[in-house]
C-alpha cells in the first residue's frame, strides 16, 4: 500500500497533489468491501501458517 | 456440519490454542530478550491492534475442516482466482464436504494488493495502465477493479453445472460470499 501511494507520487499519477501518507489514508478509506487491512503481509503468512492454515502453490 | 466435521473442526481449535500458548510463551522470552532495542518501526508496519485486531481475529479463527492460505504479491497472476473457486468446489462437489468447511484466507501484498482497492482509486490513480491490467469489457487499460464483481448472476441454490452458478464465480464478491477472506 505504501509502495502504490510513493509511486504515484514519484510517477505523477497524483491528480490532487497528495503526500504518499495522504495517499495510503486514502487507500485505507477505499478498500473494496471486505477487505481487511493487516500491518504486515509478509509476516503474516507466518502467522497463519503457524495458526494451521497451509500454504497453497500457487503459479 | 456433521459430528465427524463438528469434532474435527473443534480439534484444529484444540491445537490452534495450543499453538498459541506456546506462541505467547515464546513471544515473552523474545520480548525480554529485545527489550533493550530501540523501537525504529516504518509507519507500515505500526498500525495499532485496535484498528484491525477484532475484523481479523473474527475472520481467520472461524472453525473449518481445512484451512488454505494463497500468497498473492503479483496481479498479474491470473491463476489464483480459478485455484480458489476450484479448491472449494473440489472440497465440497469432490469431497462432499459442508459448503464453507475449508477455510481460504488470501494474503495480498506488492502489486496483489491493488485488487483489494475499490474503483475510485483504480480510477483515480491509473492502476491499470500502470500495472498492465486490462479491462475486459473495454480492452484498455482498467480504471476498475475488474477483479471484484461478480462473474455470474446466480446463487449457491444453483447447481455447478449452471454457469451463472453462484460456485462457478472466481470474482471477489462471490469469493467472500463464500467466505473467502482477503487480507491487504
Amino acid at each position: 500500500m505504501h509502495g502504490h501511494a510513493g509511486l504515484a507520487v514519484s510517477d505523477t499519477r497524483n491528480p490532487d497533489n497528495k503526500t504518499a501518507t495522504e495517499i495510503v489514508d486514502e487507500i485505507m478509506a477505499n478498500l473494496v468491501p471486505g477487505a481487511i487491512a493487516i500491518p504486515a503481509a509478509v509476516f503474516e503468512l507466518v502467522r497463519l501458517q503457524e495458526m494451521g492454515y497451509k500454504l497453497v502453490v500457487n503459479h | 456440519m456433521d459430528a465427524k466435521h463438528e469434532q474435527k473442526a473443534r480439534g484444529v481449535g484444540r491445537r490452534d490454542a495450543l499453538r498459541r500458548a506456546a506462541a505467547a510463551t515464546t513471544a515473552v522470552a523474545a520480548g525480554i530478550a529485545l527489550a533493550g532495542r530501540p523501537s525504529g518501526t516504518a509507519r507500515a508496519h505500526n498500525m495499532p491492534l485496535s484498528e484491525f485486531q477484532d475484523a481479523y481475529e473474527a475472520a481467520v479463527n472461524r472453525p473449518g475442516l481445512h484451512y488454505q492460505l494463497y500468497q498473492f504479491p503479483n496481479i498479474a497472476n491470473a491463476t489464483l482466482w480459478d485455484n480458489i473457486r476450484n479448491g472449494l468446489n473440489g472440497s465440497q462437489f469432490s469431497y462432499g464436504e459442508p459448503s464453507g468447511s475449508l477455510r481460504v484466507v488470501v494474503q495480498a501484498y506488492v502489486t496483489g494488493n491493488i485488487a483489494t482497492y475499490n474503483d475510485a482509486i483504480w480510477a483515480k490513480y491509473q492502476l491499470g495502465a500502470k500495472h498492465n491490467v486490462t479491462d475486459p469489457q473495454t480492452g484498455q487499460p482498467a480504471t476498475r477493479n475488474i477483479f471484484y464483481p461478480r462473474k455470474t448472476t446466480g446463487g449457491a441454490d444453483l447447481p455447478i453445472s449452471d454457469p451463472q452458478s453462484l460456485v462457478n464465480d472466481a470474482g471477489m464478491v462471490a469469493l467472500m460470499e463464500r467466505g473467502v477472506v482477503f487480507l491487504t
